[in-house]
């Protein structure tokens, strides 16, 4: 079976998307933080994970998708955010560690995107694997530029915006 | 009889494969450009006066050739020095051979001491380029020895290291650019491509462009020209260049100390106390003010002190003395230009002249800046970008400092633990003197306009982090709209529901993806307010800036973009709502509709000859704002030509006015636009018509 793992830490956006996809049919597991996240990765071995930016717990940044894929590199990661402009989202991608970045923008198409990901994820947990894709994106995790992501990494990190918001 | 018994092997040698090599020279230097610096390193240890990096990227294949005019080597000393990595240099033999005759490790120039020991730096050819070619000599009489690694014979697995053949020759005339003698070193085939711009945000401090990079890093490299060394020279040349400042000779002299608000110089030494066989350090500081900074404190230009440290270092890890300073360097606001925005901020380390990476590099932060700041909870005085500096360290005084293998930091031991410490303690003290003097005492000191436009400064700040935090809160419940949207498409798709009622249905969710597509628009607009600071900066950088960002709608929309103007103008205002507006302007211009097929143009002309503004005309060759706007000069009377509310020009103009300069259709016909955007120079009240 095939599992699709949401990371958000918006209530209403977590019931909305899983009420989505679970109308289609398809399996949806969902984590309010990166910690919940990765627990759920591990016990679920999903095979996309969907999974917000800006979220208590993303502290570790990019680091846990990173890790994600050098778990199972054949895991498909879809970062989604509101916050990243989009020369962020240009470098996040050049480091070849997630499947795409979403930004919210365009909230209908981004969950349109979001359900397609989910659907083709479904369908290709259905087929036999194909090791070909396993190995070369195998390769593709082994290649990631160390310097060049923990550079963005920490460059995001010190542009987060602070938990809850400024309130103060 | 002879005892003939054979006793049973008690230990076991290593045999690496050949391709150790290809594993150490691609993931021990990870970064490309430090595979070069190890080659000027090894040029100015040969005491080489010239070394040139030279990119050939034009012709096929790309080629890097450095060249020095050092001492060269012959064939004992190359393979002494080349084909022994990680060997002593007091190890003589070259397998057996005899050592070389002269030992160009000890013929370097007086005052430099060997920057590489291990040499393990060269083997970092092989993550340049395929092929790497060596044409070396001594005199200028000899033939030429060249030595050629073809990387590739490394990658077999099968094979031992010393069983791959290193071809050499000697040839009369090497290949234009060979020095007299020295070392000419070209890689063949280049791995990564040198041309053009980084993808993506730029980071501070840093360029842009590849080149720029190898540039600035090359700039770090070497500290010997500060004063003992002048002859040093070190240029980058390459056929292919993105921006003209890429290349040219590298300076390394240092306007900082110049322009520098506070000077702190350090000296640490010690003295050990045979008794317990501990060192107890003495520091030696100076703390210089310029003259802003007198007058601002009432302190006097230098200040000398001599501190006892009463907590003395344990033999095992006294890392040595050493000395260096840190600079206070506050941006003044109408210097936050290029030429500041590139200056190094890092405090970096040298050995005997040569920089140790990756100390004080961008993105190093070895002596925990930002969590200083941090820890002053948003009043820090020293931000990473006003601060920097140099500390130096020698072979000769801290010979327990070592370099890690892969080039990237010291040795983590004792010693470095023990350094790094005594450096940033130097650092918290030189951070508090600045919090006292400028900070605390600074705040009291000023004029009291100065202490309301600091406060203003402080409450856009947190103005503008509030509007972005709201508008990140506002995206949520639209992303949760944007799926509940898709439902709703999905369920409009059901055919148990009438024809007429899913015609209907879907118009309705229509309705509401457009409606949901502009408020994410709006949201996503106030989470990226523009910086309302005003402040001097050259107006011709941001019509440049804007012109590289809209480069590609301009290509997509076969419009060719100039601009025109090339000295610096200084305007004084808003730079985010300028190139806002610009930005507004410039998109407009390309994007208007036009007559006929050929490639449309957009001017963007600079003129700076009034004293109170600067005037930019944007002019455009497209059809104009229609027949209602012939003479219309305010732009909130003018419709679209699109079909859309002219709503960015209505915006923009109202950012002029809000930025004390305004905006006027100076003319629209059918055969184009002029429209004006004036900038003010700060000097006087910039006229609205």
């Amino acid at each position: 079976m095939s599992y699709a793992l949401l990371i958000d830490d918006d209530p209403q956006i977590i019931e909305s998307a899983a009420d989505l996809v679970r109308q289609q049919g398809l399996t949806l597991e969902t984590a309010s933080t990166w910690e919940e996240g990765l627990q759920k990765f591990h016990a679920y071995s999903p095979d996309l994970v969907v999974s917000d930016f800006n979220l208590p717990g993303s502290e570790m940044g990019l680091t846990l998708l990173l890790k994600m894929s050098r778990i199972r590199p054949s895991v498909k990661l879809i970062l989604i955010s509101a916050y990243l402009n989009e020369a962020d989202v240009a470098q996040i991608k050049a480091l070849n560690v997630v499947a795409d970045v979403v930004r919210k923008t365009t909230p209908v198409e981004t969950a349109r995107r979001i359900l397609a990901a989910v659907q083709l994820s479904s369908e290709s947990a259905a087929r036999p694997t194909d090791w070909i894709e396993f190995a070369s994106a195998a390769s593709r995790i082994h290649h990631v530029d160390d310097d060049a992501f923990a550079q963005l990494d920490r460059f995001l990190q010190s542009h987060r915006l602070p938990e809850g918001g400024a309130r103060s | 009889m002879p005892d003939e018994t054979v006793e049973a092997p008690t230990a076991m040698t290593l045999k690496p494969s050949a391709r150790l090599q290809r594993f150490l020279g691609r993931e021990l230097i990870s970064d490309p450009n430090l595979a070069i610096l190890e080659f000027v390193k090894n040029a100015y240890d040969a005491g080489a006066k010239n070394v040139t990096v030279r990119f050939s990227l034009a012709t096929t294949p790309t080629t890097v050739t450095i060249v020095d005019n050092g001492t060269g080597m012959d064939e004992a000393g190359f393979r002494f020095n080349w084909l022994r990595p990680g060997f002593s240099q007091k190890s003589v033999e070259y397998r057996g051979d005899a050592p070389p005759t002269v030992n160009p490790a000890t013929k370097v120039a007086a005052g430099r001491k060997p920057a590489g020991e291990k040499g393990l730096g060269r083997l970092a050819a092989g993550r340049l380029g395929e092929v790497l070619v060596v044409w070396t000599r001594m005199a200028p009489d000899a033939p030429w020895l060249r030595v050629e690694f073809d990387w590739s014979r490394f990658d077999d697995m099968y094979q031992p290291m010393d069983a791959i053949s290193i071809p050499f020759e000697y040839q009369e005339k090497a290949p234009n650019g060979a020095p007299k003698t020295g070392t000419m070193i070209q890689i063949i085939g280049l791995t990564q491509s040198w041309v053009g711009r980084i993808p993506g945000r730029p980071a501070p401090g840093r360029p842009r462009t590849r080149l720029g990079r190898l540039k600035q890093d090359l700039s770090f490299l070497i500290r010997a020209n500060a004063a003992k060394d002048k002859s040093f020279k070190l240029e980058l040349e390459s056929d292919v260049v993105t921006e003209s400042s890429d290349i040219g000779n590298i300076s390394s002299e240092s306007s900082r100390l110049e322009t520098a608000q506070y000077i702190y110089r350090f000296d640490v030494q010690a003295s050990l106390s045979v008794k317990d066989q501990r060192w107890e350090p003495t520091i030696h500081r100076e703390v210089q003010r310029n003259l802003d900074a007198q007058r601002a404190t009432g302190r006097p230009s230098i200040d000398i002190s001599d501190y006892i440290d009463p907590k003395q270092v344990d033999a095992s890890r006294w890392p040595g003395s050493f000395s260096g300073y840190f600079l206070y360097t506050p941006p003044p606001a109408g210097r936050r230009a290029q030429d500041i925005d590139l200056a190094p901020t890092g405090v970096l380390l040298y050995r005997d002249d040569v920089l140790v990476e990756p100390y004080g590099l961008p993105g190093n932060d070895w002596l925990g800046v930002e969590a200083r700041k941090a820890s002053r909870q948003g009043h820090a005085a020293i931000q990473p970008s006003t601060f920097s500096g140099e500390v130096e360290i020698t072979r000769l005084k801290n010979p327990a400092l070592l370099d890690m293998s892969n080039r990237l930091g010291l040795l983590d031991d004792e010693f470095s633990e023990e350094f790094v410490r005594l450096v940033r303690r130097e650092f918290a003290n030189f951070e508090e003197l600045i919090y006292q003097e400028v900070l605390v005492e600074g705040n009291w000191l000023g004029k009291s306009e100065e202490r309301a436009a600091k406060q203003a400064g402080l409450a856009e700040e947190v103005a503008q982090l509030r509007l972005k935090a709201l508008a990140h809160r506002a995206g949520q419940p639209l992303q949760a709209i944007g799926f509940d949207v898709v439902g709703l498409e999905l369920m409009a798709s059901d055919e148990r529901i009438p024809i007429d009622l899913r015609a209907r249905l879907k118009a309705y969710i229509e309705k509401l993806e457009a409606n949901v597509n502009r408020l994410a628009r709006i949201v996503e607009e106030l989470s990226s307010p523009p910086r309302l600071e005003t402040s001097e900066f050259d107006l011709m950088e941001v019509a440049n800036d804007v012109a590289s960002e809209l480069e590609w709608l301009a290509a997509q929309s076969r419009v060719q973009l100039l601009v025109d103007g090339s000295a610096p103008r200084a305007a004084f205002a808003s730079r985010d709502l300028t190139f806002e507006v610009l930005h507004e302007l410039v998109t407009n211009a390309i994007e208007v509709p036009r007559t006929g097929d050929e490639t449309g143009v957009v001017q963007v002309a600079i003129d700076g000859s009034r004293t109170e503004y600067i005037s930019v005309l944007v002019v455009d060759d497209g059809i104009g704002f229609g027949p209602q706007s012939g003479k219309v000069t305010s732009l909130a009377l003018i419709e679209s030509t699109k079909g859309r509310p002219a709503e960015g020009l209505v915006n923009a103009e109202n950012s002029a006015t809000a930025m004390r300069g305004s905006m006027l259709v100076r003319e629209t016909s059918v055969d184009g636009t002029t429209v004006e955007f004036r900038v003010p120079t700060g000097a006087r009240p910039v006229p609205t018509s």
